[in-house]
Parts: C-alpha cells; structure tokens; sequence
C-alpha cells in the first residue's frame, strides 16, 4: 500500500533531483474520514457548538426580566444556559429529538439571523457556505444535489432546514 | 374445545421450555393472546411507601382514591381511618385534588395486600429496575448502569418489531434512571430499548425563554409568549437531509439506545407540539386538577408532572407498555408530613391516569395497570425532622419487613375484582411463599405474550423468575 505520506516523500525526492533513494516504513498521515467511528458529542458539548454556530457567542448566565404593562419588571428568573439546557437534554434517553427542537428554537431567536427563503438569491451558494461554516467541507456532489433538489422541490426546505438537517448529522454531532 | 387461559399459559410454558432445550430460535413467536389486555402500564410508586401508612391507614386515609377510607390490612382496625394526620405546626402547601371516589378503585381490580419485594436492595435505582425487568437486582447507581435482566420494552419490541415509540419509560428521576431503557443483555439491549423521558426536567417554559433571543417579556396581553416553532412539514424536511449527510457517515458503535429517525421524528413532533403552545398550558395545565395551589395557578410536583405527561404520551402513542417511576413519597427521609401529602398526591395521580386510560379510545378496557410501591420504607423513625406528633423522617435500605411488605392494585379486564392475601405461594428459592414483585413483572409479561421470554433470560443470568399471578386473573 502506497501511503499519501510515501507517495508525498518521492515527490520530494524527485522534485530534488536527488541521486540517493532510501526506503520508508509507510507513514499514515491523519485518519480518513469517512473510515472513522465516529464518537458522538456530549450535550454539553452540542449545546457550545450549536450556540458558537449559530448564535455566534457562548451560553451564556443573565436574569430574563417579565415585566409589567409599564415595563417595570415584577420577576426576574435566573436563566444558565448552558446548565439548563444540558439538563433538559440529559433527561431523554435519546437526546436527538430535543437538540433537534433545541435548533429549531436557537434558529427562531431574535439573536439568530438566518434570512428567509425568498431573500436567498444564490442557494447553491447558501448550501455551499452552511456545508463549509458548520462541517468544515464543501458537499460532494451526491449531497450538493440532493440538498439543491430539496431547495427547489420541497416549500419546508429552506435556510432553516439546510441549517437544522446540518447540526443534526451525525457528522455534526460527533467528534 | 375452549382454549382457557390457565390451558393457554400451560401449553406456552411448554413451547417456551422446548424453545430453550431445542435448537436456535432467532424470534420468538407470539400466539394468539388470551388476555383482553393489549397494553400494560406498570406505575412504581417510587421513593418507597410503607404498608402501614397506605393500606394500614396508620396516620389517616392517605390514599382514599384507590383504597378508601377503612384499613384493609390487620391491626389497624376495621373502622374509617379519618383524614390523612397532618402535624398542626406543619406549613401546609395546600394541596389540589378531586373529591375522593365514592367506590376506591380497588374495588373494580384486584389488590394483593401482602406482596413482598423479597431480594435485592430496597433502593430506588433497583427497586425500579426490577420493575421494568421482573429481576430481583443489586446494580449499582452509576450513570452507564443497565436494567438487570431484558427489560418489559426489550422483551416487547424484539417479538413484536414494535417501534421505540411502543415502549416508554417516564421517570421523575434523570440521571442514573436512564439505566430503566434497556438491559445490557446481548440479545437484547439497547437496540429494543424504550424510550426514556424525565419530564420534570424537560417540560418547562425555560427552554423557550432561554431560545428566544430575548431578555425581558413584557405581559402586557399584546406581546407574543416565547415558543419554539418546529413545524411538521421542516421535521421531515430535515430527516430527509440529514439522512443524506448521515449515509456518508458511519454509524455510532457506542452501543447506546437510538431510535431510527422516523422514531426521533415522531418524539420531536411530540415535543414541538409541547414547546409550540402559546399558552404554555401544556407543560402542566391547571385542568389536570392535582397538584400543589400557586396563587391561580396549579403548581406540579414531580409525580404530578410525570403522570400528566404520561397521559400525553399515551393519548398520543397508545403503546403497548408504559412504566412510570414516580418520587414525591421520598420526601420522608427528612419530612414525614410531606410523605403523607405525597401520598395524597399519588393517589389522585393514579386516580386521574386510570380515568384518561379508561376514556381514551384505544386504551379503553385494553389496557392492564399495576401500581406498587418500588419497595417500602424501614419500621422505624429516624429522629430527622420530628413533629408535634413524635413523628420523623423514614428511611429505607436495610432489608426489614418495612423495607419489603408491599401491595400490588392491578385494574383492567382481566383481573377478578377482590382484596386477596394469599399464602402458600410454591417455587423453588422462593422463601416468602407470597406473591412477590416479580410475580407482577411476569402477569405483566404474559399479557403482552413475552413471559416464556423473560423467564429464559432471567434463567439465563441465574435469576429466579418471577409466577403469574393466576389467583387474581379472570
């Protein structure tokens, strides 16, 4: 077998015009993707990434004020984020369908600007920058397509859903 | 020729037995069952009841729904016992419930007052475990714990194929409580396991205060309520999707208990349509009239809580096995009034769910229930917290007749109606020579065709099955 370390090393070696050749053990460089068990995130891992991905900050600890018709504030209640939701989710034998709910809400907050359908001028490009922010890749062909075809066929397949279907891959999900 | 089902329970014994001794049988067969009940619903009364505070009525009729007013156990008399002792300088957190029944529910099911939880500890994780598996168990309260045998679920959905979503387990306890879902057992785990809510921890306006994007609400009438808006027609778009990127990645090798997406799905839709509620009545809407008064409002506790979002689950999903562990009685390690009013609590609980089941169509004299207590709690007071009554807390563990004297109610069409005590109970290991909890664990079994099941897999890992409690069936 022909390492991409082994085959990188001739390169070099004749690239270098190099009298002299040497034999190497063959070197593995990283581990191939798709061959890797993927090990899945913890939620209180999810919770970090989906709010540094979406809402672009950290969970984060503040008082939500309810306040009188006036606007004077008749309760505060203490909200911790990151321990509240990292609870909630804890409390499911299976937590993908609350994280599921959980970017449905994130996606929803006046904090989270994803534009509407309508206002997307480019989706191929949209798809493309989602892939690229949240997996760290562009989509290969098969998922370019299928997500394009699901943009134009499919009324519910929107920014929303691109976004939602992303963080709830596996792929998203594990580390 | 009619086929009885003390013939039928006989001749599948048989077939089991030979399905052990014989050659491999990938799948277990389910014949036609003689039980009028397709689903059975167990409600572990956790946290640890004794005898004497809820048949014996020792300090008043704490649980009048389901056993009335009079003692149904020797030695606490035979007139009514009067209302349930609560300590004068108590604070009172004034309770919500119904008017008793006129007719205890006991009446309509059979009530085996001297159950025995005969083996394993009297503890929480364990006394519910054997109430999911029917195994007399000492795992430990660890986090990556497991049910001790196959559970009811597992047994269930392997001879059914049954979705995860015909299988669920609602606990008031999160934590190491998941180990409820499944067992360990490589022909069964994870894969058939339940699926697993703590709806207290869950089911709370925070979420979508939290997501908003929000800091402050205005109630001014005008101002929308936060919800999460998770619309049916986005939930199958993003299977669709996310289906697409999860074919390129391998799956999880963990071994943990998932649901295929049409099951996620169906559990999110669930959840979206809680979360989606601009009302937030259906957290915990005050029409579910039990619970503790705040100012207007009904305020729950945990067993309240899980009970109602039981009867949502059930109404929405109609499965065919149910377990609810329940909590509030555990306040009486340190707080013997707050046991008492647990006490009131469940019974309206256990009350309110009978009825939804009884007036839901699909549910509706199909459905088997079991309420007992996960074990009791020790014979004596703990000096915590004493009352004017020279009462104090309880607690429970070490193994006395407190810890393991226990009932059983069982209500549905199969049950002969009566208050039975019986004695002289026979099998091998089995010392109490009383129905025992298992013995509930194992009638639950046969109703849903897996009792030939679950007596090999507890056989196999040296665990003593529990008996059909053919005294109390029709």
């Amino acid at each position: 077998m022909i390492t991409r370390g082994a085959a990188l090393l001739s390169l070099v070696a004749g690239l270098a015009g190099c009298g002299y050749s040497y034999d190497f053990d063959p070197v593995t460089l990283g581990d191939d993707k798709a061959g890797r068990v993927p090990e899945p995130r913890t939620n209180s891992q999810y919770v970090r990434a989906v709010y540094a991905d979406i809402l672009g900050r950290a969970p984060e600890i503040y008082n939500f004020d309810l306040q009188d018709p006036s606007g004077k504030v008749v309760q505060q209640i203490p909200i911790q984020e990151q321990t509240y939701l990292t609870t909630a989710l804890d409390a499911t034998g299976d937590p993908a369908p609350l994280r599921a709910l959980l970017a449905a809400g994130l996606l929803g907050s006046t904090e989270c600007d994803v534009p509407e359908k309508e206002a997307v001028a480019d989706p191929r490009a949209f798809i493309r920058d989602q892939f690229r922010t949240l997996l760290g890749r562009e989509p290969n062909a098969y998922e370019a397509f299928a997500f394009e075809d699901a943009w134009n066929t499919d009324d519910a397949t929107g920014p929303r859903a691109v976004i939602r279907a992303i963080v709830g891959s596996r792929e998203y999900q594990s580390r | 020729m009619t086929f009885s089902r003390r013939t039928f329970l006989k001749a599948a014994t048989a077939l089991g037995l030979g399905a052990v001794t014989g050659p491999f049988v990938p799948r277990i067969a389910r014949a036609a069952s003689p039980f009028k009940a397709k689903r059975v619903i167990v409600v572990g009364v956790a946290g640890g009841l004794r005898l004497s505070e809820s048949l014996g009525m020792a300090h008043g009729a704490t649980m009048p729904n389901l056993f009335g007013d009079i003692p149904l156990i020797p030695g606490f008399g035979d007139t009514p016992a009067g209302a349930p002792q609560i300590a004068p300088e108590y604070p009172l957190p004034p309770l919500v419930t119904p008017e008793p029944l006129v007719k205890p529910l006991h009446t309509e099911g059979a009530l085996i007052t001297n159950l025995r939880y005969a083996e394993g500890a009297p503890g929480h994780l364990q006394g519910s475990a054997c109430l999911v598996s029917g195994a007399y168990n000492n795992i430990d309260n660890r986090p990556d714990a497991h049910a001790p045998s196959p559970t009811l679920f597992e047994l269930h959905r392997r001879a059914t194929g049954a979705p995860s979503t015909d299988a669920w387990c609602l606990s008031v306890l999160s934590g190491f409580f998941r180990a409820l879902q499944s067992s360990d057992d490589p022909e069964y785990g994870p894969k058939y396991g339940g699926t697993w809510l703590s709806p207290g921890s869950i089911m709370s306006p925070l979420l979508p205060l939290a997501l908003s994007g929000d800091r402050s609400l205005k109630l001014d009438g005008k101002t929308p309520i936060p919800t999460i808006v998770d619309p049916k027609e986005e939930i199958a778009a993003v299977r669709k999707l996310t289906a697409v990127l999860d074919g390129n990645t391998p799956a999880y090798q963990d071994g943990a208990f998932r649901p295929s997406p049409e099951e996620a799905a169906a559990v999110e839709e669930h959840l979206a349509a809680i979360f989606g509620d601009p009302t937030y009545g259906s957290f915990f809407p005050k029409s579910f009239g039990v619970g503790i008064q705040s100012g207007a409002d009904l305020g729950g506790t945990g067993d309240t809580v899980t009970t109602y979002h039981a009867e949502r689950i059930l109404q929405r999903f109609l499965p065919h096995v149910m377990m609810i562990s329940l909590f509030d009685v555990d306040a009486c390690h340190t707080d013997f009034n707050a046991y008492l009013q647990g006490q009131i609590l469940v019974d309206a609980c256990v009350r309110h769910l009978w009825e939804t089941i009884q007036s839901t169509e699909g549910l509706k004299d199909e459905t088997a229930l079991f309420v007992l207590p996960e074990h009791g709690r020790q014979l004596f007071f703990n000096g915590k917290n004493p009352d004017s009554l020279g009462r104090s807390g309880l607690d429970h563990g070490i193994g006395d007749d407190g810890d393991r004297d226990v009932w059983a109610l069982a209500l549905g069409p199969d049950f002969k109606p009566g208050v039975y005590s019986p004695t002289g109970i026979q099998q091998p290991g089995r010392v109490s020579g009383r129905y025992e909890t298992i013995d509930v664990l194992m009638t639950a079994a046969a109703m849903l065709g897996v009792n030939d099941a679950m007596t090999e897999a507890l056989k196999g890992r040296d665990k003593r099955p529990g008996l059909v409690m053919e005294g109390i069936l029709q």
